[in-house]
């Protein structure tokens, strides 16, 4: 970029990678997966399942996960944005506060600004 | 390149010298600093200063990736691979160099940048970090500091004078702006006005020597202001007293850099008059005081062609109390104190004292660059990854072209130091016997 200008006029295209992993304990979990309120996975869950994406950087992330199990089956998570492990690391923001689903309750991560999120998260220190 | 000079520390950070003048930046360098078109206090609020023609121009420049001479010592920094100020500014806009162009479009700053650009450089920001500057009076005379930073020296000064005009210039003593209670007030005002001050460093002198820091302190404290905003200081460690243990309880946080250049005798030299001694005594004071408190320390190292030497104390000290170092610069003024122009085989010595270190600590270089240098997490990484980085400044000392004027500049400067204050620097660093004769000692 050759000066601030530049910046205004690609901001809206810019985006961020997502990497979500579903590791099924058990076969054939129903589960849908829906990110920024879209469905982007809905089908029975055998075996480990990776939906790839891009975001747009400025707008808020929303992540829902819903499986359907039977005891004892489960659903493990891994998530990772702009190639930073988020879950299972920061899992105890998440609602419920678990990589492991083993209920029938959505598990949901909101993030309301990507970068500034991370910052606080990881204790980078204070914002101005 | 934008991402190569683009700060944005304009947008919430001023700075405030001794006589009053507003100043754009923290780490800005002093030949800027010297201009006479300033802003001062006694005619500027702080807001005012920041829609200042000064300030306007800054951010326009740093908005259109126009280099600046004020940014000549991050540039440096920059340059020969250490954090410089401009990358831990950017950090508190949540942008960062590795990632520059999509954690600028994020930052919760955009829209202010944003509105600068279209509004030839103006911001709607407030200030919210602060440098003050409250006087060069301090109880140190510190050899390679300046009269305008202490007030000993500027004594000691008007007596070398007639032995070398340019290693000893008549520094013009100016009024500090803390002088005024009047100023004080304003300034205590401004700050309960602008409600979002999140930090504050002042600066001395000797800080804690300096009344009007007490009272500018004590205060926000009557206010209540203290307690939302974090408070930094720079302290050569002769000081320690109730007072502070106050200030360091009811400010919200207070972050406390230590002045020291070795925990060897030489500091006491170095520090004249200065006792190692009662310095590492305040020292552990102010340790044990970090135990009970939110109290955060980091020694402030500068070393010189003579400390240097024994700057393994310091790594050890740091090592075993988990305390860490920052702003850590090696000396530029006075030009004969650079540790460029020690002999080879002195360097060699200190490069083997800080191998025996990492070996007795078992240190590992890792690729890790750590901006936020304050993080409680991190005191073992900032200390590590500073270890390592003068291992590989003094791995890469070339001999300037200049060695030999300096040197002899170097046995003049000491000389005329010790002829008012009687002492020897061979007493403190027999090591340095043989290059010192050799130049004229």
């Amino acid at each position: 970029m050759k000066n601030f200008y530049e910046a205004t006029a690609t901001r809206s295209e810019l985006t961020i990678d997502v990497r979500l992993i579903l590791i099924p304990i058990g076969k054939d979990i129903p589960c849908q997966v829906k990110i920024n309120d879209e469905v982007v996975f809905d089908e029975p869950l055998s075996s480990m399942k990776t939906i790839a994406g891009e975001v747009t950087l400025i707008d808020p992330i929303s992540f829902a996960v819903k499986i359907q199990r039977q005891h004892p089956q489960a659903v493990k998570l891994v998530l990772a944005v702009d190639n930073k492990e988020i879950i299972p690391k920061y899992q105890h923001l998440a609602q419920p506060n678990t990589d492991y689903l083993d209920s029938n309750e959505v598990w949901t991560l909101n993030i309301p600004n990507f970068y500034s999120w991370y910052h606080t998260i990881t204790g980078q220190g204070w914002i101005a | 390149m934008l991402e190569k000079t683009f700060c944005s520390s304009p947008w919430f950070h001023i700075r405030i010298d001794s006589g009053g003048n507003y100043l754009p930046c923290r780490w800005a360098a002093w030949s800027e600093i010297n201009t006479p078109k300033h802003n001062n206090i006694s005619n500027t609020s702080l807001i005012g200063y920041m829609n200042s023609e000064v300030m306007n121009a800054v951010r326009t420049k740093m908005l259109n990736a126009v280099p600046m001479k004020l940014c000549d010592y991050c540039y440096n920094d920059e340059k020969n691979n250490r954090v410089s100020g401009r990358q831990k500014q950017l950090l508190k806009s949540v942008i960062t160099l590795d990632q520059f162009q999509n954690t600028l479009c994020a930052s919760p700053h955009y829209e202010d940048f944003r509105y600068s650009d279209i509004n030839y450089g103006r911001t709607q920001t407030t200030p919210v970090d602060l440098q003050i500057e409250i006087g060069n009076t301090c109880n140190s005379a510190c050899i390679m500091c300046a009269p305008k930073h202490s007030s000993k020296l500027v004594k000691d000064y008007e007596k070398l004078h007639h032995l070398d005009q340019t290693l000893f210039p008549i520094y013009q003593i100016g009024k500090n702006w803390t002088d005024d209670k009047k100023l004080i007030e304003k300034f205590v005002r401004e700050i309960g006005e602008l409600n979002n001050i999140k930090y504050i460093h002042f600066l001395g002198g000797e800080t804690l020597y300096i009344k009007s820091f007490y009272d500018i302190c004590n205060q926000l404290i009557k206010t209540g202001q203290s307690k939302t905003i974090s408070l930094g200081t720079t302290t050569n460690c002769t000081v320690a007293n109730a007072d502070l243990e106050n200030i360091i309880r009811n400010f919200q946080h207070v972050h406390l850099g230590l002045s020291v250049e070795s925990f060897h005798k030489v500091n006491d030299y170095v520090r004249y008059p200065g006792d190692i001694n009662d310095i590492t005594r305040n020292i552990n004071t102010f340790l044990k005081l970090r135990e009970e408190t939110d109290l955060h320390l980091a020694l402030r190292i500068t070393p010189n062609i003579l400390t240097i030497y024994h700057i393994d104390t310091v790594f050890e000290f740091m090592l075993e109390n988990k305390i860490t170092a920052e702003s850590c610069n090696f000396l530029q003024d006075p030009k004969c104190l650079r540790i460029e122009y020690l002999p080879i085989d002195l360097v060699n010595d200190i490069r083997s004292k800080i191998d025996l270190i990492i070996n007795k600590y078992n240190l590992k270089e890792t690729n890790q660059t750590i901006i936020n240098e304050r993080r409680k997490d991190l005191i073992d990484p900032v200390i590590n990854q500073l270890i390592f980085e003068y291992k590989h400044l003094l791995d890469k000392l070339v001999e300037p072209d200049d060695a030999d004027s300096q040197r002899k500049d170097l046995i003049k400067f000491l000389k005329s130091f010790e002829s008012i204050r009687k002492n020897n620097i061979l007493t403190y660093l027999p090591e340095y016997e043989e290059f010192l004769r050799s130049y004229g000692y």
